[in-house]
């Protein structure tokens, strides 16, 4: 049994100085179906990111207080919105806070004459909340009456992006699947070729005697280690990737959502295990097709 | 040893054996001849069990090997050296790699490998070509290595397919000597051939077949 291991293992390891090129495209086959896989779950996870990061970012009830109303008692009524309606966060922002980002051209114009501008109480929406939106909206209306000059929350806009978004995401799901299907037929595909060409050692082994296992294992095992060195290049490759683009220069959170937010190392073991998937699958797929 | 009894075995281009029967014991050393297309290759094959048979029994130390799995096939072609043609040598692999194969199949120790396989290319004359590869190597050469690949297992069968086909008539007489020699032994022989110049002085037991059938 040990002499015959050692066969089956010395006949893996053989196979990439015997047959050099469908090593190469067996092992390059299964780093570009890395490669894609692992672009698929960094697009996944980026999506989920957007989403994250729009919703915090966008879905912000907006509450403008009536300009005749000063400063402190709009405070006032914005804290006493955050209260009664149990938010968490309200962000006041009194004239000259709101005076700060008007056009900086515009600002001299305007500098002499602030009480027209209304105070803004905003305030985050908890993503459980959405759901009820617009009782809150009716009710605070109903409640500061002419206190408040107008509500704005963004609900069409973000209702439109998250069923974007989860197109987007059963789209990139689905294509996560076929891609995996295919690259395994697409492996299975290449160790048949493997096996043609070597049919002629497949008919000697049976000849002699050789049980199946015998025939299959050094061509499922082969398959293993296509599979790892598929994924030692493609992990080569995603690092250099992750180091090469620095994207939190850019302050603006849809570009800070392009981070991913999977670690590196998360990447190297679904590489490896699916590299090793692929090997095998694909491997034992094409020799047991080939000895039906 | 080996008994075919009303065997018939049709292949798609119509050709096969029809009805063959006939009994060879233990040791002996049968020659099939005929011309092309008589069935001389579709009997090796069914007693390698490459073809099966349509009709009747094949029956090999008493054991019907057309009722075998998968695995007592296995089993049972490790007991049958085979000599063939066009010699299926494993070009990649060295001579000493090849002849040991049989043994790697079933497991052998190395250090026994390697003392049969030096014994058995002592035998056949090919020592100084241990690490040679196969393309490196005359015709007649080649098949002395497939006859020591199949002489290594101490078969109790050989089934040798035109095994001179390919070879001059110096290196055939070379190969025929062999296999006498483990004929003498105690090894069952079927050699098919249509070179009867080749063996009208050898030949003791013979089976002469035309069209499937057998003529005498």
């Amino acid at each position: 049994m040990i002499e015959q291991l050692r066969f089956i293992f010395f006949e893996s390891f053989q196979s990439f100085k015997r047959y050099p090129v469908y090593s190469f495209i067996s092992s390059l086959t299964i780093m570009i179906c890395l490669i894609v896989i692992s672009f698929i779950i960094y697009l996944s996870n980026v999506t989920n990111n957007i989403s994250d990061n729009f919703k915090d970012n966008e879905s912000i009830l907006k509450i403008f207080i009536n300009n005749s109303i000063g400063d402190a008692e709009s405070n006032k009524i914005c804290e006493d919105i955050r209260d009664k309606f149990n938010f968490q966060y309200a962000t006041f922002e009194n004239r000259n806070d709101l005076f700060k980002n008007v056009d900086k051209n515009l600002q001299s114009w305007l500098k002499d004459d602030l009480n027209f501008i209304p105070c803004l109480c905003s305030i985050n929406i908890d993503l459980k909340t959405i759901n009820k939106i617009d009782s809150i909206i009716n009710s605070i209306n109903e409640t500061y009456g002419k206190k408040i000059e107008k509500t704005i929350y963004p609900r069409s806009y973000l209702n439109k992006f998250e069923k974007a978004l989860s197109m987007g995401y059963s789209i990139i799901f689905i294509i996560g699947i076929i891609v995996f299907i295919i690259s395994i037929f697409n492996i299975s595909n290449i160790i048949k070729l493997n096996i043609e060409s070597r049919k002629n050692i497949i008919e000697i082994l049976q000849l002699h005697g050789a049980k199946k296992y015998f025939i299959k294992a050094p061509f499922i095992i082969e398959g293993v280690i296509h599979g790892f060195i598929g994924f030692l290049f493609s992990s080569l490759i995603i690092f250099l990737v992750f180091n090469s683009f620095s994207l939190d220069l850019y302050n603006h959170f849809l570009v800070n959502s392009l981070i991913t937010t999977i670690p590196f190392k998360v990447y190297i073991i679904l590489n490896l295990i699916f590299g090793i998937l692929l090997g095998l699958i694909g491997s034992n797929l094409g020799t047991s097709n080939y000895l039906e | 040893m080996i008994n075919f009894i009303n065997v018939s075995i049709k292949h798609s281009d119509s050709r096969g054996i029809h009805d063959i029967s006939f009994n060879i014991e233990k040791g002996q050393f049968v020659y099939l001849m005929g011309p092309t297309g008589a069935g001389k290759s579709t009997i090796i094959n069914s007693i390698l069990r490459r073809a099966i048979p349509n009709s009747g029994q094949i029956i090999i130390n008493d054991l019907d090997i057309s009722l075998l799995n998968n695995t007592d096939l296995a089993y049972y072609r490790r007991d049958i050296g085979m000599v063939f043609q066009d010699f299926k040598l494993m070009d990649d692999r060295t001579i000493f790699e090849n002849i040991a194969l049989p043994l790697q199949i079933i497991g052998s120790n190395y250090k026994i490998i390697s003392e049969k396989v030096i014994k058995v290319l002592d035998k056949v004359g090919l020592i100084h070509k241990a690490n040679a590869y196969p393309n490196e190597l005359s015709g007649g050469e080649q098949q002395k290595a497939c006859v020591a690949r199949a002489l290594i297992k101490n078969p109790k069968i050989i089934v040798a397919d035109e095994p001179t086909g390919n070879l001059d008539p110096s290196s055939s007489d070379d190969i025929i000597d062999l296999l006498e020699g483990e004929s003498r032994l105690g090894t069952t022989i079927i050699m098919a051939t249509h070179n009867y110049p080749l063996i009208e002085n050898r030949i003791k037991h013979f089976i002469e077949l035309n069209n499937g059938r057998i003529v005498s």
